[in-house]
């Protein structure tokens, strides 16, 4: 018996369970002589991996049916996933595998690709572009209550987004005069202008469909005063879901840990996963410490300064996906705030001296692009403007800024002290190389003007700054929710800040949001870059991809323009 | 009588400073600029007149600033501390959650600076200026100079990610199912519920914050016992019982180590201060999930009502800890009562 337990104690320490120092106890609590010991140490010395070895890649080979992610919960603004109110960026990740949509966008390089998720095809559109018509998957079964969803659940679940009057409400009521059903298989939307975004507007989170007799239930409303009395918010963070998708919450505990479950009785392909757990960790270089130990899988960002270190780690790697935001710089074009801005060639001439692949390959190392203007690239029309985008040309800018004939002027350039840009660069630093840019024209100086950050948003918002720094994210994604708040005349949420105005761009405008045909539709969005462009009062510098450090055994995740992280697609490997 | 009086005079004392530190804390909230309607709307929503107007009523911002300070206050009296912008839920509810994890802590390492701190305090006094007071001195200073993030930074990286003897961040291995809820610490709520593999978990994840937390605490504990204990031994009553006769044991635990402890014991208290502020880099660094976590995210996002939950706690805690020291010291040598 001592014999068998001895042989047993061997084989431990040669897999390296068992540490050196508790074989010897065990080994002298079974009665091993001391020879009998030595020559089992030393046969494992050359054999078996060491204790610790052993121990951190049995840690890295953690359970391949789980998910972990990391991020920090609360700082990121975990607060709920509740459709109806969902409105800030990172939770969207876990939201978008609870919660669906009619329509989603499975690839993250190709945000014009909107394809039907629980609506069984592209939307009939009546000839006035006024109503569109949606037939819905059948069969469909909400979380727990194993209710099978119905036109009725998406009338109340878009019917409580927009009288929630939450931050997401907007993009039901700017666009939406009301929803019903047809018949439990039919969804009728009625368009308060014809709208050729609306695909893409009913694609975002918000839209997603929730199981309106549990949400009942459980005090939720989707009458006038959902406002006042819609508790369901409550309920769902108590760690429940009401939605359609691959997994459902379990735990809702955004100090500790956010837990999914796989949800068995999936309309689509099972889940990869039996739980995903978006574990709560402050500190980025610790986030990468417990990728880099196998205890997590991904996280959402990465010091640019860490990325190197990543790809050194042959057992990492980073993943990429272009964000559906920019940077840029905002120039007032009005001679009363803009002052010598107000000529266009001033504005021209700074596109020109600004060194894109600089800021682009310097400051970011590598990672973002560089649209042509406001609209990124992924979103229609954006690439076919690539080619009329500013090149780093001092020549060129030198000429435009004599031609202008403003003589030796200094610009205030202002930014939020302390603030970062989308892709997590201080905007003193981006400041700074700017400053640096725009001084090699002669006659041209910059005085750099740091400013609390709310307060410049607000004085850039009421239109009082000359020359500022600036980001903008998407609404939803296509391309009229950058092209006109841009481009419309004086009214648009961003070119009144400029008092920018063309006419033209109106015009086109208007057109784009009705065509329906994406040839013709795109043509249009070119055209109202090209002017955009020409008259420079923005300079977008770049638009960030977003980075993800994960382990080398996940595969199919990407960071994505509108889930953030698109885990829904993801496997894992041993 | 006069010890009833004294412990009088020091609650109407602490209920002063409470009322002064919230006052202090609301005014200072309020003279930084930046406003909290944008981080609750966000920049699309804050750019419309209407939708912030009425935000700022539901938050009442649209009151001017001493109705809001009367308003808190009364609501305060009520036990509601008013809704958290950062969390949208009642920053009552917030500090229940958040507040047994950073007492936890906190035991924790008071628990840590008072088992290292006295022996080592005892044997570099006994045993002044040779060896075994240098190292003791030595770890003491590195206790109270070394600043608490790089110790934690330090301590993650070579005790989890380079040895793998602890575990990371967190209180629990990540999915590991939560003791249900009971007193709020999890070390104490896995004993309860008779969870011993959570209790191992929680224990392993306590050990690395908490001894970082309580270096600086064990540092001054040492260094003040240390310095007291000489003084005391080289007074004029330790030679009399040294003349007397008695043991060089009883000498030091029954006369000196009884009358050093009296320092040290005012040190304690003043220490709970750093603890505290400690506590708020710890918990980032550790991610754990107390009111000094809370308390950093509230700052951030300009979240009035959960900073002043947490400057309350946090105020009402070093007051009600000075005020037991101040008692204690009271008990222990009946001169102060009189001064």
């Amino acid at each position: 018996m001592s014999e068998n337990h001895f042989s047993e104690l061997v084989e431990q320490l040669m897999r390296g369970d068992l540490s050196r120092r508790a074989f010897i106890k065990r080994a002298i609590a079974a009665g091993a002589s001391a020879s009998v010991i030595s020559t089992a140490l030393a046969r494992a010395a050359h054999a078996a991996p060491s204790y610790r070895e052993a121990r951190s890649r049995r840690r890295a080979q953690s359970d391949p049916r789980t998910l972990v992610v990391l991020d920090d919960l609360q700082g990121q603004n975990w607060l709920y996933l509740d459709p109806g109110r969902i409105f800030e960026i990172n939770p969207i990740a876990a939201q978008s595998l609870i919660y669906e949509s009619l329509y989603h966008l499975p690839d993250a390089n190709d945000l014009t690709r909107i394809e039907p998720l629980l609506a069984e095809g592209m939307p009939e559109v009546s000839d006035d572009g006024l109503t569109a018509t949606i037939r819905i998957r059948q069969g469909v079964k909400f979380h727990n209550t194993g209710n099978v969803m119905t036109a009725d659940d998406w009338v109340f679940s878009w019917n409580r987004l927009a009288n929630l009057k939450g931050n997401g409400s907007f993009l039901f009521t700017d666009y939406i005069e009301r929803v019903e059903a047809v018949d439990p298989q039919t969804l009728r939307i009625t368009l308060k202008s014809p709208n050729a975004a609306l695909v893409s507007i009913i694609s975002s989170p918000q839209f997603a469909v929730t199981d309106s007799k549990a949400m009942r239930e459980h005090g939720g409303s989707d009458a006038s005063d959902a406002d006042q009395t819609d508790t369901a918010t409550d309920w769902i963070n108590q760690g429940n879901s009401a939605g359609t998708g691959p997994y459902r919450l379990t735990v809702w505990d955004t100090a500790n840990e956010v837990v999914l479950e796989a949800f068995p009785d999936y309309w689509g392909d099972p889940p990869n996963f039996d739980r995903v757990i978006f574990r709560a960790v402050s500190d980025p270089n610790t986030q990468l410490q417990l990728i880099q130990t196998g205890e997590a899988d991904l996280a959402f960002a990465i010091d640019p300064d860490a990325v190197q270190r990543v790809l050194d780690d042959p057992n990492m790697q980073i993943l990429e996906g272009p964000s559906l935001a920019h940077e840029y710089l905002a120039m007032h074009t009005d001679p009363a705030v803009g002052g010598p801005l107000a000529k266009k060639e001033l504005r021209q001439a700074i596109a020109y001296a600004i060194d894109y692949d600089g800021i682009i390959n310097g400051l970011l190392g590598g990672a973002a692009l560089r649209p042509a203007t406001v609209v990124p690239l992924g979103l229609l029309g954006a690439d076919e403007a690539q080619t009329m985008a500013y090149q780093t040309d001092l020549a060129k800018a030198q000429e435009l800024f004599d031609a202008s004939g403003v003589g030796e002027v200094e610009l205030e350039l202002t930014y939020g002290a302390g603030s970062a840009t989308p892709a997590g660069l201080l905007r003193e630093t981006l400041a700074a190389k700017l400053q640096a840019d725009l001084q090699r024209i002669n006659g041209l100086k910059i005085k750099l003007t740091p400013m609390d950050a709310q307060e410049r948003l607000q004085q850039f918002r009421e239109g009082k700054l000359q020359f500022t720094m600036s980001d903008w994210a998407a609404d939803y994604p296509d391309v009229h929710t950058y092209a006109d708040p841009f481009g419309r005349s004086l009214i648009g949420a961003a070119s009144k800040r400029v008092a920018y105005s063309n006419a033209e761009v109106d015009r086109l405008l208007d057109e784009g949001i009705r065509e329906l045909d994406p040839e013709k539709r795109k043509q249009i969005y070119v055209e109202i870059q090209r002017h955009l462009i020409e008259d420079a009062a923005y300079v977008v510098e770049f638009q960030p991809i977003y980075r993800s450090p994960a382990s080398r055994r996940v595969q199919g995740a990407q960071p994505h323009g509108v889930y953030i992280l698109q885990l829904r697609y993801a496997t894992k490997t041993e | 009588m006069g010890l009833w009086r004294y412990i009088a005079q020091r609650l109407v004392l602490a209920v002063l400073v409470m009322f002064l530190v919230s006052l202090g804390t609301f005014t200072m909230a309020h003279a930084v600029p930046g406003s909290p309607v944008e981080v609750l709307l966000g920049e699309r929503q804050a750019g419309n007149p209407e939708v912030r107007a009425a935000v700022e009523k539901r938050w009442g911002f649209d009151k001017p600033l001493p109705v809001q300070f009367v308003y808190y206050y009364r609501n305060l009296f009520r036990g509601d501390l008013g809704m958290s912008v950062t969390s949208r839920r009642p920053v009552m509810t917030d500090l229940r959650q958040y507040v047994p994890a950073t007492i936890e802590l906190a035991l924790a390492a008071m628990l840590y600076a008072t088992a290292v701190g006295l022996p080592l305090g005892l044997i570099s006094a006994l045993r002044a200026n040779r060896w075994p007071d240098h190292i003791g001195r030595f770890i003491a200073l590195i206790g109270t100079s070394i600043p608490v993030f790089w110790l934690g930074l330090l301590f993650l990286y070579v005790f989890f990610y380079r040895l793998h003897w602890l575990p990371g961040p967190g209180q629990l291995d990540i999915g590991m199912q939560r003791p249900e809820r009971v007193t709020g610490m999890v070390t104490v709520d896995s004993v309860l519920a008779g969870d011993w593999a959570a209790f191992k978990s929680a224990l392993r994840h306590l050990i690395l914050p908490a001894v970082v937390l309580g270096s600086y605490a064990m540092g001054i504990i040492a260094r003040m016992l240390r310095s007291s204990l000489l003084a005391a031994l080289s007074d004029d009553y330790i030679r009399t019982a040294r003349a007397k006769g008695v043991a060089e044991r009883a000498v030091v635990t029954r006369h000196a180590l009884r009358n050093a402890l009296i320092p040290t014991v005012t040190v304690f208290g003043l220490t709970f201060a750093s603890l505290l502020a400690g506590a708020v880099l710890t918990e980032t660094i550790f991610s754990w999930p107390g009111i000094g976590r809370y308390g950093t995210q509230a700052a951030l996002k300009l979240d009035y009502p959960g900073l002043f939950g947490v400057t309350l706690v946090v105020a009402f805690a070093y007051v009600t800890v000075n005020l037991i020291v101040d008692i204690l010291y009271g008990i222990l040598d009946p001169r102060i009562r009189v001064a």
